[in-house]
């Protein structure tokens, strides 16, 4: 049996893994990592950078199989600042949405149109239907449409599989909506 | 290439948040224990990764139910563990591709017209 594997065995022990749990990972990397070796191939190649780090690696394996509680200490603060910097980002996109919107209604009050027209267009969602129906949909909206082809990939030829902004989005009237088209 | 250990670091950040859809990707193929995943990804010129491992991927994805795990025994070796997509891992396989071609495409767009700008 490798060193790495041994190394991880310690390192479960120490994290009190239970055994059979420790002995199911032990055996699924001792038999690729020996199989592995039979083809000359590197237990790098095998492990990634967790090949120099096996207590590292035994405790992440451990982690992400569940068996061990998430890092303890620095979590809470983690996830603080997580949540402060989505906050931060939708307070951000909100205010450029502001500024966006009152760019775009001084642009329409200093021009001599005279229809009403919405400050603010919902773009819709699109996903999987026809082409033809989905240009038909975003005009209606008020936008103007961008066709890009893509590869098929198992959707039906002439289907939108992806769309720019995406649904729910808001966008000024005629924004460009970028509508990627099964070909 | 000039900064060669620059451009492998990013390779392995890009890689990173696409792995679990490739190991998806190539355990659809057939069920599949570790090594072969990683023999599947390098015969497509994914060479497994110089961050992290699969194994812990495999973990995670064992854990969020996204895929189905069978021990049986592999030609005169010891009984391996095979992986292959759960029904909500196919889903999340689909998902996960449209998100990856929206981000790709969206990513190409502003660096394509970048390129444009370079006189070479």
């Amino acid at each position: 049996m490798s060193g790495f594997v041994d190394e991880c065995r310690r390192e479960w022990k120490r994290l009190h893994v239970p055994a059979q749990a420790a002995d199911e990972m032990a055996a699924e990397l001792a038999a690729d990592l020996a199989e592995a070796e039979a083809e000359g191939v590197s237990e790098a190649e095998v492990l990634g950078t967790g090949a120099s780090d096996p207590r590292a690696f035994a405790a992440s394996l451990a982690r992400e199989h569940g068996l061990i509680k998430p890092r303890k200490l620095n979590r809470p603060r983690t996830r603080g600042a997580l949540i402060a910097l989505v906050g931060a980002a939708i307070a951000l996109a909100i205010a450029s949405l502001i500024v966006a919107l009152l760019a775009f209604n001084g642009r329409s009050s200093s021009s001599t149109t005279t229809a009403v027209s919405p400050t603010v267009v919902l773009v819709p969602d699109l996903l999987y239907i026809r082409r033809d129906l989905a240009v038909r949909k975003a005009q209606d909206s008020g936008l103007d449409v961008r066709i890009v082809l893509r590869p098929r990939q198992g959707h039906p030829r002439g289907t939108v599989v992806d769309q720019r902004p995406t649904a729910g989005a808001k966008v000024a009237p005629g924004s460009t909506l970028s509508l990627g088209i099964a070909r | 290439m000039l900064c060669m250990g620059a451009s492998e670091g990013r390779r392995s950040q890009l890689l990173r948040g696409v792995l679990d859809l490739c190991l998806l990707a190539v355990m659809k193929d057939g069920p599949a224990y570790g090594y072969e995943m990683t023999r599947r990804l390098r015969a497509r010129g994914l060479s497994t990764v110089g961050e992290g491992s699969i194994y812990p991927l495999l973990a995670r994805l064992e854990r969020e139910g996204l895929v189905s795990v069978e021990r049986s025994a592999s030609n005169g070796g010891p009984p391996r563990k095979y992986y292959r997509p759960s029904a909500k891992g196919e889903i999340a396989l689909a998902q996960g591709l449209i998100e990856w071609r929206a981000t790709r495409a969206a990513v190409d767009a502003v660096l394509t017209s970048a390129e444009t700008g370079v006189s070479q």
